[in-house]
């Protein structure tokens, strides 16, 4: 199977750093005074991240962001991306881990 | 050597800085300080067969003025390979860019121009004294090999296997050493060499995805990087992507054969492609959060499983 439709949204179905994708806040947020809806990024986003709704780019599915991945704010004509420092979502998820692994220990 | 400069400027009017570069590579044409014999981008698409029947003597330069990179990709619709890329947006650090909406006329005036091109002119006399010694080296029966202080490291890794994966038309290959091999979850690898050293590279999938990698840019020697910041950063024909490193620390030498052959790193991704070297703060306790060969292995292949591979 070789993903190739545009159309079709991927399954991300992994974890990270041994925590569920779904917990991580790693993704972009449009800023819309620079974004001129051009769709560049839905075009260059291999993991069906952005979408365009009535002519309007919107972050359609946010956890099938990559982890850390900041590619389409390296391509985005207009610099209209913004992501969270990497520093605070690695934190975010050392806390995280260090919660299961609390939880598993008191089980 | 009588070198002939083809120059392809992006010719962007998208950003200021497209505007910039663009006024930047005429200023340095109109200065007739390098022997440009083509400054158009849309002569690629129209006489595409030209820039194949060049002479050996023409030095072939893309000029992108910011990540969208326009000029590669122009270049690569028909298939012609630039011997140099130039990213003006690595100048930004130091110069003003103005804001706002300006028209070309309007920033020709701006002191930015001529500061980008004075950049862009030292860069490209400093290529063009390489692209001259290198061919006066191929022309030449070399008695002795160059010695270069900048590649005295030589990567040697040892691996017991290798796993292999094949999925449809798809193989992917990761090697094993259980004590020195560390992947992460954004596809680098890194290989532990002792005294919290490690080699940074890229693995066989990544590569692959990214197909034929034009150019490897890194940060330089002495950067200290956190822990899944990027060491370099790679264009390829299909994209750019960032290598983000597994450890923390500060990098002490860089594989500088790929800035002439980036290919090595579609060759051979986990010998000769290795990409820098870095001297880890905390190697005990980040090594404890990566995931070994297995790990990576499965996790992959359970990834492409699912999911496909993107093409």
């Amino acid at each position: 199977m070789i993903n190739s439709d545009k159309n079709r949204i991927p399954k991300q179905i992994h974890r990270f750093m041994g925590v569920d994708r779904k917990d991580i806040d790693w993704f972009p947020i449009i800023d819309f005074n620079k974004c001129n809806n051009c769709g560049d990024c839905v075009q260059f986003c291999a993991h069906g991240v952005f979408n365009m709704e009535n002519g309007v780019l919107i972050v359609q599915n946010p956890k099938n962001c990559v982890v850390f991945c900041q590619a389409c704010l390296k391509m985005c004509p207009k610099d209209a991306l913004i992501f969270q420092e990497k520093k605070k979502v690695l934190a975010q998820i050392r806390q995280i881990k260090s919660q299961q692994k609390q939880s598993i220990d008191n089980y | 050597m009588n070198v002939k400069i083809v120059l392809i400027p992006c010719m962007g009017c998208e950003k200021n800085i497209g505007k910039i570069g663009t006024l930047a590579a005429l200023s340095l044409e109109k200065s007739k300080k390098f022997p440009f014999l083509r400054l158009n981008p849309s002569i690629t698409q129209i006489a595409a067969g030209e820039y194949t029947s060049f002479s050996p003597e023409t030095l072939i330069i893309a000029l992108n003025c910011c990540n969208v990179r326009c000029s590669t990709k122009i270049l690569n619709q028909k298939s012609i390979k630039p011997h140099y890329l130039i990213n003006i947006s690595k100048y930004l650090k130091d110069i003003n860019i103005p804001k706002g909406d300006y028209s070309i006329h309007e920033l020709l005036k701006d002191s930015s121009v001529s500061i980008i091109t004075e950049c862009l002119s030292n860069e490209i006399e400093e290529y063009v004294i390489q692209f001259t010694h290198k061919h006066e080296e191929n022309s030449v029966i070399k008695v002795n090999e160059p010695s270069n202080s900048k590649t005295s490291f030589t990567f040697t890794p040892n691996y017991s296997k290798m796993l292999e994966f094949t999925f449809s038309k798809f193989k992917f290959q990761v090697p094993i050493n259980p004590n020195r091999l560390f992947f992460n979850w954004n596809d680098a690898w890194a290989y532990y060499l002792g005294e919290g050293k490690v080699v940074i590279g890229i693995t066989d999938y990544l590569q692959k995805n990214l197909s034929d990698i034009l150019i490897c840019e890194f940060n330089e020697i002495g950067t200290n990087i956190s822990q899944f910041e990027a060491v370099a950063e790679m264009e390829s024909s299909k994209t750019v992507n960032e290598v983000l490193s597994p450890f923390s620390g500060k990098i002490i030498a860089v594989n500088t054969k790929l800035e002439e052959a980036p290919e090595l790193i579609n060759e051979d991704p986990y010998n000769n492609g290795w990409i820098v070297v870095l001297e880890c703060n905390n190697f005990e306790e980040e090594s404890s959060e990566l995931m070994s060969s297995e790990e990576y292995f499965n996790f992959m292949k359970e990834k492409i499983e699912q999911e496909g591979i993107y093409q």
